[in-house]
């Protein structure tokens, strides 16, 4: 009995001791999309238009992301030189928010807005999404490098892959080489 | 003579064009006519104005129709393309249905009973996110196909996981409920399409248990810099003497039926995962007691832990380490784990029912195994796993001589998609009293 109590006793201490962690311990962050926009425009948030997934492009989008896409179109803040995309794709259950700057046709910054799966957050850290600085896309809407992976969090990589090919494609769809 | 012609030709001309002009100034029409003309001219100018305008007016009525159409589209695309799924959206949108499970074969060629086709597992999850911070998971599993009252059947319905998950900081969870203890690598992640080989390996079956499940709180959360933790406080295992039982910690699983709290568990894990590609973890786990405090649970006839003079044995605490490395680059990967068991040398007293020792050398126990592996293209890839386990590693004497088994096993995998595989692998495996165990084991696996 005396064994049982002291036991108890030493499970609420721990339970206590854990609830205080995150008081203690520094923590990343991540950030709302009217801050990522306002980041990357130094304040001056530019016009936004929207693409459309129309059907000409429903295919390539279907390719890219390995199914309907669930939405009509996309929107974009920018012009055609350089612009910031906001894109919703699930990684194993749950819907993952990702934004992406394009310069030029290449990948400027990839950045997780929200992440509500459990595992694979290590996604929405620089480490991680500095992999995609500089990204391009080559033929068949693939980027020109590979990306290294998370261990146990494949399907969370593989939905910020895919994001970070359907934003190039649809930037370059809206750019004057491509009209 | 030709002079006389022309002067005639000349005379006519002449009277032709006096007789038109006479005839014209005849026919004139008088001003009253004219007017009249002007008249209906003016008439049909205001025809033409009016129509003209309306045309503009139909003009301005389209564009403002088209105007007003192409809002409507874009507040109707704007409810459809909602960026924030959770807010607002409708049950079905956030619960989850997914599943997995796998096929295997087996064929181990030393072995006469060996021949065997088995779904060793169905598994079927549901989740439902109430808010964006707190969420239920479960997982309900069928082993083996079936269950029946029939002692031969070997099948069983179990819960693998049920908790509530909250996010009660940024960046940091507890979560109470039934969950999978965080330890090693297959122990939470071990869909067939996310792991080489049709069987799992050894060291993560019976040194730590897979799927080893326990009913508690776990705290988890992430420090920065690619560190992360968790703190689990548990279920404990639970050893009985039992008729002929083993005292394998796999067999100590309580499982979250009815378990024995005198004695809970303690778990904490590092993991490091600050390099694409690298995840390093550590973790322990501690067990104050595994007799439970050595109960009987008489209220459901189990029997507690007896020495070979029949005593109750208690305050038997053990410890377990764990360590592994997974590291990815492009094709290449390796995988590799540590694990054992330091346990109270009380346990090799252990007996029985019939009060036969059962005990011996069970105080170490360890497993390891190495992994190398190679993609060729994103559908197909092989392995090679050199593994050796130890149950029985703290004695030489009686059943725990020469306990250690080796095995070596090479294969392919082939994804069929990103959540379909089949796999195929030959194991060489040998223990220390040299008897084989080789085979063949084909395996299909899925996830959705």
């Amino acid at each position: 009995m005396k064994k049982l109590k002291s036991s108890s006793i030493k499970s609420v201490l721990l339970l206590a001791a854990m609830a205080c962690l995150p008081i203690v311990l520094a923590s990343d962050d991540y950030i709302a999309p009217e801050e990522f926009l306002a980041r990357v425009f130094a304040g001056n948030l530019p016009a936004s238009d929207t693409v459309w997934i129309t059907a000409d492009k429903k295919e390539i989008v279907e390719n890219i992301l390995g199914h309907e896409p669930g939405y009509l179109r996309v929107r974009y803040w920018g012009d055609t030189q350089r612009s910031a995309w906001i894109v919703d794709e699930i990684g194993k259950t749950e819907p993952i928010t990702i934004g992406v700057v394009v310069n030029s046709q290449e990948i400027e910054e990839v950045k997780v807005l929200a992440f509500r799966e459990s595992r694979g957050w290590e996604i929405k850290h620089d480490f991680f999404t500095r992999q995609f600085s500089g990204a391009y896309m080559q033929d068949r809407q693939h980027l020109d490098r590979a990306i290294d992976g998370i261990s146990g969090a494949t399907l969370s990589v593989k939905a910020m892959t895919n994001v970070s090919r359907l934003v190039l494609y649809l930037a370059e769809s809206v750019s004057p080489a491509s009209s | 003579m030709l002079v006389r012609k022309e002067i005639s030709l000349l005379i006519a001309v002449v009277c032709t064009v006096a007789g038109a002009s006479s005839f014209a100034a005849e026919n004139a029409p008088t001003v009253q006519e004219l007017w009249e003309i002007v008249q209906q001219q003016q008439v049909e100018l205001e025809a033409l104005k009016a129509e003209l305008e309306a045309s503009r007016n139909q003009t301005q009525s389209i564009e403002v129709q088209s105007f007003e159409n192409s809002q409507r589209l874009e507040l109707v695309a704007e409810v459809i393309d909602q960026p924030n799924r959770m807010s607002g959206s409708s049950w079905a949108d956030r619960t989850t249905i997914g599943g997995y499970g796998e096929m295997l074969y087996n064929d181990e060629t030393s072995s006469s009973s060996s021949k065997e086709l088995d779904v060793q597992r169905f598994v079927l999850f549901a989740s439902h996110a109430f808010t964006d911070n707190l969420r239920f998971f479960s997982e309900l599993e069928i082993e083996h196909s079936f269950i029946s009252d029939d002692a031969r059947a070997p099948g069983a319905v179990e819960l693998e996981q049920a908790y509530l998950e909250w996010d009660y900081a940024r960046n940091h969870s507890v979560l109470a409920g039934m969950h999978l203890v965080p330890m090693g690598i297959m122990n939470e992640t071990h869909e067939p399409n996310t792991f080489y080989g049709a069987e799992r390996n050894r060291t993560e079956s019976r040194i730590i248990p897979s799927t080893y499940r326990v009913n508690g709180i776990k705290f988890a959360g992430q420090l920065g810099m690619g560190f992360s933790y968790d703190l689990d406080i548990h279920e404990g295992l639970f050893f009985e003497s039992g008729n002929g039982s083993e005292l394998a910690i796999r067999d100590s699983r309580q499982s979250g039926a009815r378990a024995e709290m005198d004695n809970p568990a303690y778990t904490g894990r590092l993991r490091y995962t600050g390099i694409p590609g690298l995840e390093l973890g550590v973790s322990m786990q501690v067990q104050p007691d595994m007799t439970q405090s050595g109960s009987t649970r008489s209220n459901i006839g189990r029997d507690g832990v007896i020495d070979v003079f029949g005593n109750p044995v208690d305050n038997l605490g053990g410890t377990l380490t764990e360590a592994h490395m997974i590291y990815q680059s492009g094709a290449w990967g390796l995988t590799a784990l540590f694990a054992e068991w330091d346990i109270d040398s009380s346990i090799e007293s252990v007996a029985n029912n019939d009060l036969s020792n059962n005990g011996l050398g069970r105080d170490r126990q360890y497993g390891y195994y190495l992994e190398p592996s190679y993609q060729f293209n994103p559908k197909f890839g092989s392995f090679l796993r050199f593994e050796r386990t130890n149950e029985r590693a703290g004695s030489n004497l009686g059943d725990a001589h020469d306990s250690a088994t080796s095995r070596t096993i090479a294969g392919v995998n082939y994804w069929l998609n990103d959540n379909a595989v089949l796999k195929l692998d030959y194991q060489f495996e040998n223990d220390d009293k040299d008897r084989d165990l080789d085979g063949l084991n084909l395996g299909v696996g899925w996830q959705f």
